[in-house]
C-alpha cells in the first residue's frame, strides 16, 4: 500500500491531446471544465432506499433541499446541458412486465430541484438496468439492462423526455462462473467521443463490446474476450478518446486498452494491474485526463494513478485511506475539483479534494449521509 | 436460406400482421424482418443470425397467439415456421411426424389418410400445430383421448445455448427429459424453436360423429331458466360426464351477450369404440335441455352470431364510390389465411365443478347488461367440456399441463373490427371476468380464477395480459405446486440468456 504522492509522470500537452478524431472532440469540454469556476453546485444522489436526494453544495457542506421517490435508483446522469437528470430504476418488473424503467426528471436550472417528466419503459427482458450513457450532443441515451442482457437506445425529446427506444440489442453469453455468470450481464457503457459508439463491458459473458450508432440503431461493431472469467466492470475512457481503462472484477486486474475511435476497434490491452484479490470495483477519471481513481469494496482506500500522456499506461500515485468506509462507487466532479466515494454499506459519500489541473489528491471528508448511496451526479452553474 | 422479408419488401405489410388486428396498431412495435423457413436447418441458420445481431426472435407458426406475443417486436425477428409442413422425414421410422407449420385441419387430412389416426387437437382448421402443441394441445376429441401432448414422444428443438450457439436437439423422456416435460404444455417462446413432434402412437380417427346445434332465445330468457340451464350442463360433466360410455361426447355452451339474440350448444358425439351405433348418451345429454325450448340451428348459423357484423377496416370513398382498400392475400383468401380476422380479446378458466347458483346469476346479469355506446354482440363465453381422457392418472407429472381435475374449461371470446370500440368492449370483458372470479376465491386472489376447489386457473394457450397484473399470475397457468419452479429451473439451464421471451414467458 502506498500513502506518498508520487511525481506526475508525464504532462499533457495540446498535440497528445488532440491525438485523432476523438481527442479533437473531447478538447473544448475539457478545457471547460478545468478553465471556469464554479459558482453553485448540487448534487443528485440516488439511494437504495427507493428515492433522490437533492442537495445544494458548499464545498463540504451538502445541504438536503428535496427527496424525491424513485423506484430502486441504480445510476443517476445529467445530460450536458444539465437541464434534465436521467435516472436508471433497477427493477424487475414494470406494470407486470418483465422490464426495468428510466425516469427523467426536469432539473431547475437555477435552484436544481427536480420535477418528474416521465418514466419510460425499457423493452421487454431489459431488467434491473445499472448503467446510462449519454451522447456528447445530448441527443441519445443508452442503457445497460443488466439482468436482461439488453441494450436500449432512446432518442431524447427536446423537453429531455424519452419515448420508445429507437433500437434494442440483446447479448448473449457466459462466463466460467456458475452463479455470477451464467448469461450476458452488461455492465458500464459509453458513447466515445466520435459519438458514433458505444463501448461496453460485459461481465457475464467476459467481453467489451463496441456497437455502432447508426440513425438511432444500434449494430455490432467488434467484440474483444477479456478472457475467461475475468468479469469486465466498470469502465472509463480517456477524455482524449484512444485509451480505455476497465476494471476485470473477478481476476481483479485493471486493464488498460488502445481504443480507436474512427474504427470503433478495442485493440490488445497495453498494460495490466494485477491485485490480490476479487472484489467490486469502481473507477474514475479525472477531466483533466491526467489522474484515473480506483476502488476496490473490500479495501478502504482511494488509490490515484498518474496517466501516462503518451501511452496511457499507468502508474500509481497517492493512496488516500478511506477510515471504515467500503467504497462502492466512484465519481469526479465536472470542474475537476472533488472526487466523491460513495460508501455504499455505510450510508456515506466522502469528497476527496483535487487538483484540477491534475488531479492529484489532498483530503478528505464526510460531506452526505445517504441510505444506500448508489450513484451521484453534480450540477455546476 | 430462408426467405428474409423486410420492410422494403412487398410482403411485408401482410406477413408483419398479426391476426388479432389489436396488435396492428403501433408501428413502432413491429419487427423488423420476417425469416420464412421452410426446414429445419433454415431455421436454425436464421436463428443464429438473429442471435448474433442482437435481435429478439419471436417465433410464428399459425399466427393465432391471442396476445402480441409474436408479432409486436420492435426491431426484432419473426421466426416463421408457416412454410415448414415437412410430413415425414428419414429417421422418422414408424412414427408420426408434425411439422410446426402445419395447420391443424391439413394435420387432420393427412394423418386419416395416409394412417386413419388423428390427434386429439383443436377446431380451428387453421390453427398452426407449432404453437397449439406447445400449450398442451386440446380440442374435440380431449374428452376421448386426452391432449395431443400426452401422446408425445420426441420433439425436435432448436435451442440457444450460454454462449449463444444455436444446437438442434432431439428430446424424449431419456434425452433433456426436463426439457422435453416443459415443451408438452409449457406453452410457445419458452425454451426454443420446435421444428418437429414426433409421436410413436396416435389415436384411432372415429369412423363416424353426430353433431347437433341447438339455440336458446334471449328474449324469453328468464334468469331462472338461464341458471337452470347452466346448471344442468354443468351438472351433467361433474356426474355423468365422468363415465367412460360419455367421454366421445363435446360439447361446447356457446353464451352470447343478450343483443346477439341467441346463445347456442353445439356438440360432437361418438362412442368410445370411433362408431355411432348407440346415441344413448348423447339422447340422455340432450333430454337435459328439453325444458327450455331449443330450437335447432345450423353450425354456421350458430357460429355467425358470435360475430360482429363486419366492417372493412379501410373504406375509402373514390369520388361517388365506396371502396375498400385490403392486402392482395387478404383479399385473395383471408388474412394469412386464417379466416376471420379482426379486433379480439380472449380470457380462460378451467372449473373442477359445476356452476353455483351465485356465479350462473352472475352470467345472466352480465350477458344482459348493457353499457350506452357499446356493441357487445361480438362477446361470447364458449363453456367446453372438459375432463374425461385428460383426467388420466399420471399425465400431470409427466407433462406441463397441470390441470387434470376440471369438468369445463371456459373462454372469453369479444371480435369486433373497430379500434374505437376497443376501449368500451374490453372494459365490459373484465368487469364481468372481475366479478364472476371474485365470487368464490379468496379475497387476495379476487378478479381471478385461483386455483381452488372450484377452479384450476387458466390455459397458456388462451394467454391474458390482464392477468400480468396479479403477482401470482403464473400460479394461474401453471399451478401453486412445482410445476412453476421447474419450468424456470429448465429455463435457466436451456436459455440462460432468456433469448426466447415475450410478456408471459418463463421468468427465471
Amino acid at each position: 500500500m502506498q500513502s506518498d504522492v508520487r511525481p506526475l509522470a508525464a504532462r499533457w500537452t495540446r498535440r497528445e491531446f488532440v491525438r485523432g478524431a476523438a481527442g479533437m472532440v473531447a478538447l473544448p469540454h475539457l478545457l471547460h471544465a478545468v478553465a471556469s469556476a464554479p459558482s453553485k453546485q448540487f448534487a443528485y444522489v440516488a439511494s437504495g432506499e427507493g428515492s433522490l436526494h437533492v442537495f445544494r453544495v458548499h464545498g463540504e457542506v451538502w445541504t438536503r433541499t428535496q427527496q424525491v421517490p424513485s423506484p430502486a435508483p441504480a445510476y443517476v446522469l445529467l445530460s450536458p446541458a444539465q437541464r434534465t437528470l436521467y435516472v436508471a430504476n433497477g427493477v424487475d418488473v414494470h406494470e407486470g412486465l418483465p422490464r426495468g424503467t428510466v425516469e427523467a426528471f426536469h432539473v431547475d436550472p437555477f435552484e436544481g430541484r427536480l420535477t418528474l417528466l416521465g418514466r419510460t419503459p425499457l423493452s421487454l427482458s431489459a431488467t434491473r438496468p445499472r448503467h446510462l450513457a449519454l451522447s456528447a450532443d445530448g441527443k441519445l441515451l443508452a442503457v445497460a439492462a443488466y439482468s436482461g442482457a439488453i441494450y436500449n437506445l432512446f432518442r431524447i425529446a427536446e423537453d429531455g423526455s424519452l419515448g420508445q427506444p429507437s433500437s434494442i440489442f440483446k447479448q448473449a453469453g457466459c462466463g466460467p462462473h456458475a452463479q455470477s455468470q451464467a448469461s450476458a450481464h452488461p455492465h458500464t457503457l459509453l458513447f466515445d467521443a466520435s459519438g458514433r459508439h458505444l463501448l461496453s463491458s460485459d461481465f457475464g459473458s467476459d467481453r467489451l463490446s463496441v456497437l455502432a450508432v447508426e440513425d438511432g440503431r444500434l449494430q455490432r461493431r467488434m467484440q474483444h474476450a477479456t478472457g475467461e472469467g475475468s468479469g469486465p466492470g466498470a469502465c472509463a475512457l480517456h477524455p482524449a478518446g484512444s485509451v480505455f481503462y476497465a476494471w476485470h472484477n473477478l481476476e481483479s486486474t485493471l486493464a488498460c486498452y488502445r481504443y480507436d475511435s474512427v474504427s470503433g476497434a478495442i485493440g490488445d490491452p497495453i498494460q495490466r494491474l494485477a491485485f490480490p484479490t476479487a472484489s467490486l470495483h469502481a473507477l474514475a477519471l479525472h477531466p483533466s485526463g491526467r489522474m484515473l481513481y480506483t476502488t476496490q469494496e473490500n479495501r478502504n482506500e482511494l488509490r490515484a494513478w498518474h496517466v501516462n500522456a503518451k501511452n496511457g499506461r499507468l502508474t500509481q500515485a497517492k493512496v488516500v485511506m478511506l477510515g471504515e468506509a467500503t467504497p462502492t462507487q466512484i465519481t469526479a466532479s465536472p470542474d475537476g475539483e472533488s472526487i466523491f466515494v460513495l460508501d455504499g454499506p455505510g450510508g456515506s459519500i466522502y469528497k476527496v479534494t483535487a487538483d484540477r489541473a491534475t488531479g492529484e489528491l489532498h483530503c478528505k471528508a464526510n460531506v452526505a449521509v445517504v441510505n444506500e448511496p448508489k450513484s451521484v451526479a453534480l450540477k455546476t452553474i | 436460406m430462408a426467405i428474409k422479408i423486410t420492410r422494403t419488401d412487398r410482403r411485408y405489410a401482410m406477413l408483419r400482421r398479426s391476426r388479432n388486428l389489436r396488435w396492428d396498431a403501433n408501428e413502432a412495435e413491429a419487427a423488423a424482418e420476417i425469416e420464412l423457413c421452410e426446414t429445419a436447418a433454415q431455421a436454425a441458420e436464421a436463428l443464429q443470425r438473429i442471435v448474433n445481431a442482437g435481435m429478439r426472435p419471436t417465433i410464428r407458426s399459425g399466427g393465432h397467439c391471442y396476445e402480441d406475443f409474436v408479432v409486436n417486436n420492435p426491431g426484432g425477428a419473426i421466426l416463421d415456421l408457416s412454410l415448414l409442413k415437412t410430413v415425414s422425414l428419414p429417421g422418422d421410422g414408424t412414427r408420426y411426424r408434425i411439422s410446426p407449420g402445419l395447420e391443424l385441419g391439413e394435420v387432420y387430412i393427412d394423418l386419416y389418410k395416409r394412417h386413419g389416426v388423428t390427434i386429439p387437437g383443436g377446431s380451428c382448421y387453421e390453427v398452426g400445430a407449432g404453437g397449439h402443441i406447445s400449450g398442451g394441445g386440446y380440442g374435440v376429441l380431449s374428452r376421448l383421448h386426452g391432449l395431443t401432448i400426452d401422446y408425445l414422444s420426441e420433439v425436435e428443438i432448436l435451442t440457444v445455448d450460454s454462449k449463444g450457439h444455436v444446437e438442434l436437439r432431439r428430446i424424449d423422456k431419456n434425452h433433456d427429459p426436463d426439457l422435453f416435460r416443459a415443451c408438452r404444455g409449457g406453452g410457445g417462446g419458452n425454451f426454443g424453436v420446435i421444428t418437429g413432434f414426433l409421436f410413436d402412437r396416435l389415436p384411432v380417427a372415429p369412423s363416424e360423429v353426430v353433431n347437433a346445434h341447438l339455440s336458446f332465445d334471449w328474449a324469453t330468457m328468464t334468469e331462472d331458466n338461464f341458471t337452470a340451464i347452466l346448471m344442468a350442463f354443468g351438472d351433467y360433466w361433474a356426474k355423468r360426464g365422468s363415465e367412460p360410455d360419455t367421454w366421445g361426447l363435446f360439447a361446447a355452451l356457446g353464451l352470447t351477450h343478450a343483443s346477439s339474440g341467441r346463445f347456442s350448444l353445439s356438440l360432437q358425439f361418438c362412442n368410445p369404440d370411433g362408431s355411432c351405433d348407440d346415441l344413448k348418451p348423447l339422447e340422455e345429454f340432450l333430454d337435459l335441455f328439453q325444458g327450455f325450448d331449443p330450437v335447432e340451428t345450423r353450425a354456421s348459423t350458430a357460429g355467425e352470431q358470435r360475430f360482429a357484423q363486419r366492417r372493412p377496416a379501410a373504406r375509402q370513398t373514390l369520388g361517388r364510390y365506396s371502396i375498400d382498400r385490403l392486402l392482395w392475400l387478404e383479399a385473395t383468401i383471408g388474412d394469412s389465411g386464417s379466416g376471420h380476422s379482426g379486433r379480439a380479446a380472449y380470457k380462460s378458466c378451467y372449473m373442477k365443478q359445476s356452476f353455483t347458483r351465485a356465479e350462473a346469476k352472475c352470467i345472466y346479469k352480465q350477458l344482459t347488461r348493457t353499457v350506452p355506446g357499446v356493441d357487445l354482440r361480438g362477446s361470447v363465453m364458449a363453456v367446453d367440456s372438459y375432463g374425461g381422457a385428460v383426467n388420466a392418472k399420471g399425465t400431470a407429472e409427466a407433462t406441463s399441463v397441470w390441470q387434470r381435475s376440471s369438468i369445463m374449461k371456459v373462454q372469453f371470446q369479444q371480435y369486433w373490427d373497430q379500434p374505437e370500440e376497443d376501449a368500451g368492449r374490453l372494459q365490459w370483458m373484465r368487469e364481468f371476468y372481475t366479478d364472476l372470479y371474485s365470487q368464490q376465491v379468496d379475497p387476495k386472489y379476487a378478479g381471478a380464477p385461483y386455483p381452488n376447489e372450484y377452479y384450476e386457473g387458466c390455459y397458456i394457450n388462451y394467454p391474458d395480459c390482464d392477468m400480468l397484473a396479479y403477482a401470482f399470475w403464473p400460479q394461474l397457468y401453471y399451478g401453486t405446486k412445482d410445476l412453476y419452479p421447474f419450468l424456470q429451473q429448465v429455463k435457466r439451464r436451456y436459455d440462460s440468456n432468456n433469448i426466447f421471451h415475450h410478456k408471459m414467458s418463463i421468468r427465471a
